[in-house]
Formats: structure tokens, sequence, C-alpha cells
């Protein structure tokens, strides 16, 4: 069990922000948790990532507290936040860098970046990419470093319907082969059911877990299946909760 | 119209960017024309005699001052003297102030102390002209290269500085969480992020301060010099050699000009991402 959440609670000030939330992320699945915008879903990721605190509660990374944030623990953010000084290599080599950088395991970085799809792109600098391709780049830094948990924060919502249509798509594909342990967030309902092996559905002010549900489709999935009653019942549920 | 209807349809797709190259071509051409008819008018103005030509030359005068200083220079020294001169002190006194600046800037930006400590110096420097520390410059340093270089450094450091902080401070917050969680140190961020993202802000800084500093220089040479283009031009003006005058403004003015071009052409190399994000 990569990652147990224990009763957090977050307060911002005399806000409280999220109350007594508690989850359990097992290894190889894929777990999206699904909330109106302010329902303090970001927040929850950040506590994982280690880039902030929780004001009650713990969270465990195999058993010990997280402390910080660190590259088993990578996260995806909406915006690709590439550094454009870099090339599209360097971007994706740049924790391993960190991490070490007279013993850059190239192959992999090349290995990853030909995954994603972005081979014959290397020495492109960011502004000279696609948004999709950008975010693509985002995910491959992140993969790069093998983390125990991928963290997704609404990593497609910035980008239009048609891409982020594509990139869904693609990131089912690429799920089916490595089959990462992903807390990914969205305020997006299909979204979080087609990617999810588990939906969390999140309810507001203050932000705590109203209901969490297995997705009762088969892998591999397919955008088909958003027509499948089962798929129907569970996004029914989720509007009914996100409705108020 | 005509010339887009009778073209192919390839062209016609063509055609938005041939009228946008057209603009530019006529926009290249307004600055030339601008020049050109500032000195006709400059000239047929001169040609009325409504000014004694003593204080206003013509521009064929001018250009004969200019062909005067070339062949036998002025004041004991040639032209060129007093541009490289001029140069010299500016690329001493700006390299100098950047030495020092960037990094007192990044320091200032990282540690609270030492924004403490400077800062109210810096703020006090500031607002007040460089030319009201000449005197007190000259009775301390003479009239030597030292006082004009550290002319330019109080003149031009506060800017650097500034700008250097301001480069810091505005480095975008994602990028510094990416690092973070891709496990990056605190160092490391500073040097692999925070750094490259001030370029930017820091090349801007330098571009005012390379007009900071060509101000300095040329006041400083106004007032205790014996050569340098500022020096030129008080000593042709206490002369009356107004045609002299007006020659060293437009090198003044033009090598200014040349020192700007040549900072943003580094800046292309350095920072080609500017404007990108």
């Amino acid at each position: 069990m990569p990652i147990r959440i224990e009763h957090v609670g977050r307060d911002f000030g005399p806000l409280r922000v999220l109350d007594d939330v508690s989850l359990a992320i097992e290894d190889g699945t894929f777990v999206t948790v699904l909330g109106a915008s302010g329902c303090g879903k970001t927040t929850l990721l950040n506590m994982v990532a280690g880039l902030s605190a929780p004001s009650r509660g713990r969270i465990l990374l195999d058993g010990k507290p997280i402390a910080g944030p660190g590259p088993d623990r990578v996260v995806v953010f909406q915006q690709p936040g590439l550094y454009p000084w870099l090339t599209l290599r360097d971007n994706v080599a740049f924790g391993l860098r960190m991490r070490s950088a007279r013993h850059i395991e190239w192959p992999r970085v090349d290995e990853v970046i030909a995954v994603m799809g972005l081979r014959g792109f290397e020495s492109h600098r960011p502004y000279e990419l696609s948004g999709g391709m950008q975010q693509r780049v985002a995910l491959a830094r992140a993969l790069v470093m093998q983390p125990r948990v991928l963290l997704m924060d609404e990593p497609f919502a910035a980008l239009d319907a048609q891409t982020r249509h594509n990139m869904q798509r693609f990131l089912l594909e690429l799920w089916e082969k490595i089959q990462a342990t992903v807390l990914f967030i969205t305020h997006d309902i299909d979204e979080a059911i087609l990617l999810g092996d588990r939906v969390v559905v999140m309810g507001a002010r203050p932000g705590r877990i109203v209901l969490e549900q297995s997705v009762p489709l088969s892998r591999p999935r397919q955008w088909e299946m958003s027509l499948e009653p089962a798929f129907i019942d569970l996004k029914r549920q989720a509007l009914h909760i996100l409705a108020g | 119209m005509a010339e887009t209807e009778s073209a192919p349809p390839p062209a016609v797709a063509a055609s938005g960017s041939l009228a946008s190259r057209g603009w530019r071509i006529t926009s290249r051409y307004a600055t030339v024309s601008v020049l050109i008819a500032a000195v006709i008018v400059w000239q047929v103005v001169c040609d009325f005699h409504l000014f004694p030509p003593i204080a206003l030359p013509s521009p064929v005068s001018v250009l004969n001052a200019l062909i005067l200083l070339l062949a036998h220079g002025y004041g004991g020294h040639s032209l060129f003297d007093d541009i490289w001169i001029s140069s010299l002190r500016i690329a001493i006194g700006f390299v100098g102030a950047v030495v020092i600046g960037v990094p007192v800037g990044l320091l200032m930006a990282r540690i609270d102390i030492i924004f403490r400590t400077i800062d109210p110096f810096l703020q006090f420097i500031r607002p007040v002209p460089p030319l009201a520390y000449i005197p007190l410059l000259v009775v301390w340093f003479g009239i030597g290269e030292l006082p004009k270089i550290v002319l330019i450094l109080i003149g031009t450091i506060p800017v650097i500085i500034i700008g250097t902080i301001s480069g810091v401070k505005g480095t975008p917050p994602l990028r510094l969480s990416v690092a973070r969680t891709l496990g990056a140190s605190e160092s490391q961020i500073f040097r692999h992020v925070i750094l490259p993202s001030s370029l930017p802000e820091i090349f801007t800084a330098m571009r005012i301060g390379i007009g900071v500093a060509w101000t300095c220089l040329v006041a400083a040479e106004l007032i205790a010099a014996d050569q340098g283009l500022g020096w030129l031009v008080q000593y042709a003006g206490q002369a009356l050699q107004v045609a002299i005058v007006i020659v060293g403004i437009i090198v003044i003015g033009v090598l200014g000009y040349a020192m700007e071009l040549l900072i943003r052409v580094f800046e292309r190399r350095v920072v080609p991402w500017r404007g990108h994000g």
C-alpha cells in the first residue's frame, strides 16, 4: 500500500479547506479524485506531493510519513511548467540530472521520449511545441523518474477539447503498458470514470470524501465504454453529488 | 485587390504575408524618410537665415566639421581618440557594474539580512542625480579615469541590482514546484531554475543600465576631463564651434544606440526563449 491518507485535514487561516479525509492507494491502481473547483482536491494532492503539510492527520508513503517533496511522488501539473532554456530532451532528463549530473541514464530518457511519441523533437525548445506535446513532455519528465506514485493535477484541463480527448486516449494506452500507481485529480466526470480504477468524489466546504467507488468497467478501456449502463450509473451518482 | 484576384490560388494564401512584408518595407522607409526630411528642413531653415549661422550651422557645415574632425581632430587629439577613450571608460564602468550588480542582486534577493543592509543605501543613492556626485568625485579622485568609472558604477549598479532582484522574485512558482517534486535541492533550484529564469530581467536592466552609464560618462567628461566625447562637446562649445558640438552630439547618440543594439544581439543569443513564457 504505497499511499495511506489518514484523517487528514487542512486549514488556511480560519478556513477549513479539507476535513477528515482518509484514502488508501494500492499498488498499480489508477485512482481519480473528482470534485468541483474549490473542494480542496488540489490541496490534497499538494500534501501527498509534500509541497504543503496537513494541519491534522498524516499521510504515509510505504509506512513512513511524508516530510517533503521527492522524486518518488512526481507531479504533473495543469500547466506543463517546462524550462524554456532547455531542449525537450534536457527537460525530460531534468530530474535525473538533479539526482546525479554525471550519470544520467540517457537510454531511459530516450526510451520514455519514444514511448511518449516525441521522437524527432528532442532538440526542440518547449515553445516550439504544441500544448498537447508540451504536456506529454511534462508527463515524460515525471515518468522517467519511475516514481512510486504519479500525481496528476488536472493535467489536461488547460488543453482544448480535441487535444484533451487525444491525451486521455494516449494515457489509457500508456497505462496499459506501464501500470503505474496514479493519483489523478480532475473536475471532469467522464475523465474520472474513464481513466480510473477507483473514483473518489469530493464535496466542498469543507472538502471531504462523499463517494468512493470502484469503476465497474473492464480494461483495456475504450471511449465507447462511456455509453455502457455501468458508466452512466456511476456518472449519474457523481453528478448528483457534484450538483450539491 | 486586382493583384489578389489575378494571382493563382497558392499565391492567394501567401498574399497576407506579402502584404505584411510590404508594410514592413514601408515602415523601414519611414525611418529613413523622416531623417532625410528633418535634414532638409534644417537646411532650408539655415538657407533662409532664420537663426544666426553661429547658433545654428547648416547640415553642410556640420558635415564639413565632421570631415575636418576626421582629418585633423580638434583640441589636440583626433575624433577616434575621443571615441576610443569614452568607449573604454564605458566598457570598464558598465562591465564592472554588471559584475558587481548581478551577484549583489542575487544575494539580496535570496538573503533577507543582506537585502536589509544594502537596500537603504541603494534607495538613497538612486534619486540623487549622478551630476551631483561629480564635484565630490573630482575632489576625491581628481580628473583621471577613476572618477568617471566610479560615477558610471554609482549610476548603473542600482539599475542592475534592482533588475536582478526583480528577476529572481519573478520566477514563476510553477517552475519551482516542478523542480522540488523532481527532487532538486535548494541550491540546485537556484542554479538550474532561478538563475536562468531571472536572465531576461537582468538583460532588460542591462539595456536600461547602458543608457544610464553613457549619460553618467558624458556628464563627467563635460565637467572634468581633458579628452573624450563629453570633453569634445564642452571644449568646442566654449570656442563657439557649434558645428563641432553638433558632430559630438551626433556621435554620442549614435554610439549609445550602437551599444543598445549590441546588448540586444547578445540578449537574443543568451535568452532566445524571451517572450515565450
